[in-house]
């Protein structure tokens, strides 16, 4: 069952129709100001989604109301203005709906369905059409009964005064109501007001409908639960948080960025998110990641699950290393195991030789299913996570969340000079024997030092790998460097995406890619290549092991690691050239806004106001290989082609490399044009 | 024909994976160049779907066979006696040329060449988005700015379960399979496949990963309908037109999807939403906790929808979107929603705009448009100040040109006599001479700029423009939301009053001078580390408690919050 749980954060929609970030914590009071407070047990395993009124005085908790009733109040209106004239009447909502309602559930709604769909056999595309002319016949004799009930009670404000004598009841009469406590106060307090108001006879039912609603929420303290949820959790801040911290990224922005970037269950993605982990909340909860139990609040396993760990790093563990380091030994006798060793003996006074631990718990990097966090600090800032139950930072208590396996972050520096971090830094080597006899909490650092070394190591490699599905990027960064850094490491028709609050940063992307500008760039990247001159545009190796930067702590085995990494084709920017235009095919710029209506039976339109600020734009390329590694076969042609022109003919898929094609300048003229704009 | 590459390392597979292991089944990757997994590598496989990249709104899918092998071997048409375009089996054919399908089993992102190596294209890997730009069109499509807006709020994870109403061309049917994937969960009791029967010998490595299946029972072999230990993700979707359903069946079968699919051809409006095939594992329910209706008339399928008939999952919340063009149709669905219970409803419309970027020269012209710039000469001025010039410039030249004529003229007169009227004529002539001389003038230097050094510097030029494309579409359609909560009765608020007592009401700390309640604020004063409270603290707690317990023997009941405004 999809219940409410202890120590779960959930969102509680406040009859201000604001909304509040709560975290039900069993035994506590959960305060909401003005509007009262309740016990949070009486929220603890109850479904989501349900009405409760607070209670006060006596049976001080929650009650529920039917979902019945609170929908009558909408649907009272549904069948207009009979009931306006008894305002105790109104105010009550009738419960027993009649079936008169226009809500077409009844019989010759059936038949006339079957007659849609017979014409709808055969025919393609256009069956909403003819559904809505076949349905008009029957929309519109309900249109005529309803026009004839609107003009029987039309009314208007001409003979209401808009002063304070309208209302004859008194402050101190409501405040005595109010005291009385009990369900019932509330709706007897609004009875009473709708009788004593003098022109409730004149209200129209509309304004009457909105004079009761106003006064419900007011008198009637009714909340609804709803879970954090990525939606929900993207909703409450925007409107009541600080938007401009998560970028102020809409609904609908978000599952934009969602769709386009492909984000699936088993892929693998980068990101950039410069929204405090929202974007990385939204792409784990569309991986699986925030589902399930692992992904609970902790409760109390936490402490148990920490102490089976450390027992593992100490005991278990070691001894399995143990057994392991002989064979390695024998088989390879590799000299660096003897340097390291060497090493060790100088560094500690025990002599022991034993290899550093390798397979922490935990440290292994899964290889599909995961996010990898690229951020320009130490730390990456994902405080957003926090209702969704993983908080970075005590991370101890959160090792059973299934995104402490599969999000890996790292910094820039991490990922493209790794050779000069101090994270990767392995600790002095304890000896075993020395291990037992160190303090607890000495043992357990040193265990955490080690794991976050391995850990982090086996990140960098996987990340220097590349073959990333897709990559989201939301950021405030200038993207030229962003784009250089992420581009290589995506795989072949990998999708990048980026998100930004306005649109200019993305005008400027596009730009970059630009018909004309890539193909200069394809010619001047030619004519270096086939002057075999060193060109700015040639594409330097980002190195790994940088003689000058080199962290002088970083043990050899770790440096041996990192020079096995694959070296990633980097771009140097320039003036012209922010970034190589050759990798990204076809990119776009969306902006998507969803337009919210009242949707009340005759007063329905779009809602008055709505939150400004920014739009919200979201691009979108995919990532292709360049192709210019071919023969330049097509050399001298450029002289004579016409600007715009396929120099890009020169370039060939490695299948197909030595067709001789003769190239039909003017044909690929076309298509260039046509295949970017 | 989907299961061409074998399953490798499935071992690998599957530990690298947040598998389920406690229900014993194994969770294998499916084998779809949709979806991640043995086919996701980084080339194109034979038998597989692959998009055509030929311009930015021009996407061409097509199946790459493995060789140019006959026709008709191949693919069975899945409708009989329909005529339908029967796409070439042995290459690609497109406005930029014909692609042989061997030439397309490549790395996915290369660029080919055409056979006759005139046009080049790029090979994708399909997405769902992809896939909805290239697809046969059957009826209207749901658009990717509809569909990724509708499964975020319907809140479609790896996992859930949604039905799909009105499949149509298949476009929300790929995007909600993509959704709700989380791999393929066999039983290793009711395997069918022999091959991957080493899965269930691997299953016991996975035993210490996580776990994500949610409030099943533990142990999955005993006689637990197959329904709720269930965990895989699946799309139900149903179609009411023959034909379709069996062509969306066949395409899904093509694409590896049919695991995560179950297309059913039925009219819900009249007959609802169990499913007729019980072989398929789960059950002739559909346990949804996701709707989407894309249906002509809503609010005759909704009364179907309960979690009595089984159609709706029995412990979740459940959500639905309905997809109507018409603002009536909308208003109808709302009505039966809100009497069905539905709660959270909630009518919106999606506008979405895709925006061109452009760059502007100083002359005002479109940088690289070169068709669109040819032959409107008038705004070539870059500011007032060239304007001005220019004009200036032009008068000038006029002004000499008639003098010169007029001298001309003068002379010619005294020369001879006689051809008055012929030689105005020729005056009117002289004067659009003139002005085409200019243009002559001009041009070289326009020229120069363009070709020569500022040839490199062209795209840089101007400034960068953005735009609405030209062709927007306004109103796609209105989407119903609402949500369905649990039931929810008084015997089970009595038995959750039992599971969670309420703790006795703490005493109101109210604070003496402004009488005001801090018994659910944090702000009532706090005993400091060391378990003592400061004088002041004491002070204060000392005067709240005398006032609470006056208000208490006044009123001889609990004094509650104040409202701030009566």
């Amino acid at each position: 069952m999809e219940l409410i749980q202890p120590n779960d954060e959930v969102l509680i929609q406040l009859p201000s129709e604001t909304t509040k970030l709560v975290k039900i914590v069993p035994d506590s009071i959960i305060g909401l100001g003005k509007f009262g407070s309740f016990p949070a047990n009486s929220l603890l395993g109850r479904p989501y989604y349900l009405t409760w009124s607070i209670l006060d005085g006596e049976n001080f908790g929650l009650e529920p109301v039917p979902i019945s009733e609170l929908n009558s109040e909408k649907l009272a209106t549904h069948t207009v203005p009979t009931t306006s004239s008894d305002p105790a009447k109104a105010s009550k909502k009738s419960k027993n709906t009649d079936s008169s309602t226009p809500s077409g559930v009844d019989s010759p709604g059936l038949a006339l369905e079957d007659t849609a769909i017979g014409v709808q056999v055969g025919d393609d595309g256009e069956e909403d059409d003819e559904d809505v002319a076949l349905d008009a016949g029957m929309l519109e004799q309900e249109l005529e009964r309803e026009q004839k009930l609107w003009e029987a009670e039309m009314k208007n404000n001409r003979d209401i005064r808009d002063d304070q004598t309208a209302q004859s009841m008194t402050w101190q009469e409501i405040e005595k109501l109010k005291k009385s406590g009990g369900t019932g106060s509330g709706k007897e307090i609004i009875s009473r007001l709708l009788q004593s108001h003098a022109y409730i006879d004149k209200k129209t039912a509309f304004s009457l409908a909105k004079y009761t609603k106003r006064k419900t929420n007011k008198y009637l303290k009714r909340i609804r639960v709803i879970p954090a949820d990525v939606p929900n959790f993207t909703n409450y801040l925007i409107t009541q948080k600080e938007p401009l911290k998560m970028l102020e990224i809409r609904d609908e922005a978000m599952g934009l960025m969602m769709s386009w970037a492909d984000v699936k269950w088993g892929g693998r993605y980068l990101v950039i998110d410069d929204t405090g982990g929202l974007v990385v909340a939204a792409m784990a909860e569309r991986m699986g990641l925030l589902a399930g139990e692992d992904a609970r609040a902790p409760k109390k396993v936490s402490s148990a699950r920490k102490r089976k760990r450390e027992e593992m790093d100490d005991g278990k563990d070691a001894k399995e290393e143990e057994e392991a380091l002989v064979p390695q030994a024998e088989a390879t006798g590799a000299p660096e195991t003897t340097e390291a060793a060497q090493k060790e003996a100088n560094d500690n006074p025990y002599n022991t030789p034993i290899k550093p631990k390798t397979g922490y718990e935990q440290t292994t990097v899964p290889n599909s299913n995961t996010i990898t966090v690229l951020h320009t600090q130490d730390q990456p800032n994902l405080s957003l996570l926090r209702p969704f139950n993983f908080d970075t930072a005590n991370l101890i208590n959160t090792t059973t969340h299934p995104l402490s396996t599969h999000l890996l972050s790292l910094s820039y520096l991490q990922l493209l000079s790794p050779e000069s971090d101090v994270t990767l830094e392995r600790p002095q080597v304890i000896p075993d024997p020395v291990l037992r006899t160190l303090k607890s909490v000495k043992r357990s650092n040193y265990h955490r030092k080690c794991r976050r070394q391995e850990r982090l190591l086996n990140i960098v490699s996987s990340t220097r790998r590349g073959g990333f599905d897709g990559a989201i990027i939301a950021t405030g960064m200038e993207l030229s460097g962003v784009i250089n850094t992420v581009t290589p490491l995506l795989k072949g028709s990998g999708q990048l995406v980026i998100y930004s609050p306005s649109v200019e940063p993305l005008s400027e992307v596009v730009d970059w890619c630009s018909t004309l500008r890539r193909t200069e760039f394809m010619r001047i990247k030619k004519e270096s290549e086939t002057s075999s001159s060193s060109s700015s545009l040639t594409q330097p190796q980002l190195h790994v092991l940088d003689p000058d930067n080199t962290n002088p702590d970083i043990d050899p085995a770790t440096l041996e690691t990192l020079k096995s990494l694959p070296k990633l084709p980097a771009h140097t920017s320039d003036e012209y050239f922010p970034i190589d235009p050759t990798n990204l095919l076809a990119p776009t710029i969306h902006t998507s806004r969803v337009r919210t209506f009242q949707a009340l039976p005759g007063r329905t339109h779009p809602l008055m106001t709505s939150r400004g600020g920014s739009e919200g734009y979201v691009m979108h390329a995919t990532k292709v290989f360049p192709i210019l590694e071919g023969k330049v076969e097509a050399r001298g042609k450029f002289g004579g082609r016409k600007k715009g022109g396929g120099e890009r003919s020169g370039g060939r898929d490695k299948e197909k490399g030595k067709t001789s094609a003769k190239l039909n300048g003017k044909k690929e003229d076309v298509m260039e044009v046509d295949d970017l704009d | 024909m989907a299961a061409v590459v074998p399953q490798t390392g499935s071992q690998s597979v599957s530990s690298a994976l947040t598998s389920s292991s406690s229900t014993g089944k194994t969770i294998t990757f499916a084998d779809s160049s949709f979806l991640p997994g043995p086919n996701s590598s980084s080339t194109i496989v034979p038998n597989s779907r692959a998009i055509a990249h030929l311009t930015r709104d021009v996407l061409q899918s097509v199946m790459v066979q493995p060789t140019p092998s006959p026709s008709s071997t191949s693919t069975p048409d899945p409708v009989a006696n329909l005529k339908r375009k029967q796409p070439s089996t042995s290459s690609l054919n497109t406005r930029f040329g014909s692609f042989p399908h061997p030439s397309l089993l490549v790395p996915a992102g290369s660029q080919v060449r055409s056979a006759s190596g005139t046009g080049f294209i790029h090979i994708l890997r399909p997405t769902p988005e992809l896939w909805t730009l290239s697809l046969p069109h059957r009826t209207q499509v749901v658009y990717t700015p509809d569909s990724s807006y509708i499964l975020h709020r319907l809140r479609v994870r790896p996992g859930s379960r949604i039905i799909e109403a009105g499949a149509g061309s298949g476009s929300f049917t790929h995007a909600s399979a993509r959704a709700v994937y989380n791999g393929i969960h066999e039983n290793p009791v009711t395997q069918s496949v022999p091959t991957e029967q080493t899965d269930g010998v691997t299953k016991g490595g996975d035993e210490g990963t996580n776990t994500t299946s949610d409030s099943v029972p533990s142990d999955g072999s005993t006689q637990i309908p197959a329904t709720l230990t269930d965990s895989q993700g699946r799309v139900l979707s149903f179609e009411f037109h023959a034909d379709r359903a069996s062509i969306l069946r066949h395409e899904l079968r093509q694409h590896g999807l049919h695991q995560i699919v179950t297309v059913t051809n039925r009219d819900v409006c009249a007959s609802g939403f169990s499913l007729p095939e019980p072989e398929l594992e789960i059950g002739g329910n559909t346990y949804a906790t996701a709707v989407f209706l894309d249906l002509p008339a809503p609010w005759l399928a909704i009364p179907h929808l309960t979690r009595e008939n089984g159609s709706l999952s029995q412990t979740k919340a459940v959500r639905i979107c309905c997809f109507s063009p018409c603002l009536e149709q909308a208003l109808r669905t709302i009505a039966v929603l809100r009497e069905q219970d539905w709660v959270e409803e909630d009518l919106v419309e999606v506008a979405h705009k895709r925006l061109e970027v452009r760059r502007m020269g100083p002359n005002g012209r479109e940088i690289g448009a070169k068709s669109r710039s040819q032959g409107d000469d008038e705004i070539k001025v870059a500011s007032v100040e060239d304007s001005v010039s220019k004009l200036k410039k032009q008068l000038w030249h006029r002004k000499a040109k008639q003098a010169r004529q007029r001298e001309r003229l003068a002379k010619r007169r005294k020369l001879d006599e006689d051809g008055n009227e012929e030689v105005q004529d020729d005056d009117s002539d002289v004067d659009m001479d003139a002005n085409d001389d200019e243009d002559v003038e001009e041009a070289p230097e326009t020229a120069e700029e363009e070709g020569g050094n500022g040839r490199l510097h062209l795209f840089n030029q101007g400034r960068v423009l953005v735009r609405t494309e030209p062709e927007l579409k306004t109103h796609t359609s209105y989407l119903v939301f609402a949500v369905l909560p649990l039931p929810w009765t008084e015997e089970d608020e009595i038995a959750a009053k039992a599971k969670y007592t309420l703790p006795p009401r703490p005493a109101p700390q109210v604070n003496p001078r402004t009488g005001k309640d801090y018994t659910s604020g944090g702000k009532a004063p706090k005993p400091t580390t060391d378990g003592k409270l400061s004088k002041t603290q004491e002070k204060k707690l000392r005067k709240a408690q005398e006032k609470a317990a006056k208000l208490a023997s006044e009123s001889n009941q609990t004094p509650k919050t104040e409202g701030t405004d009566a």
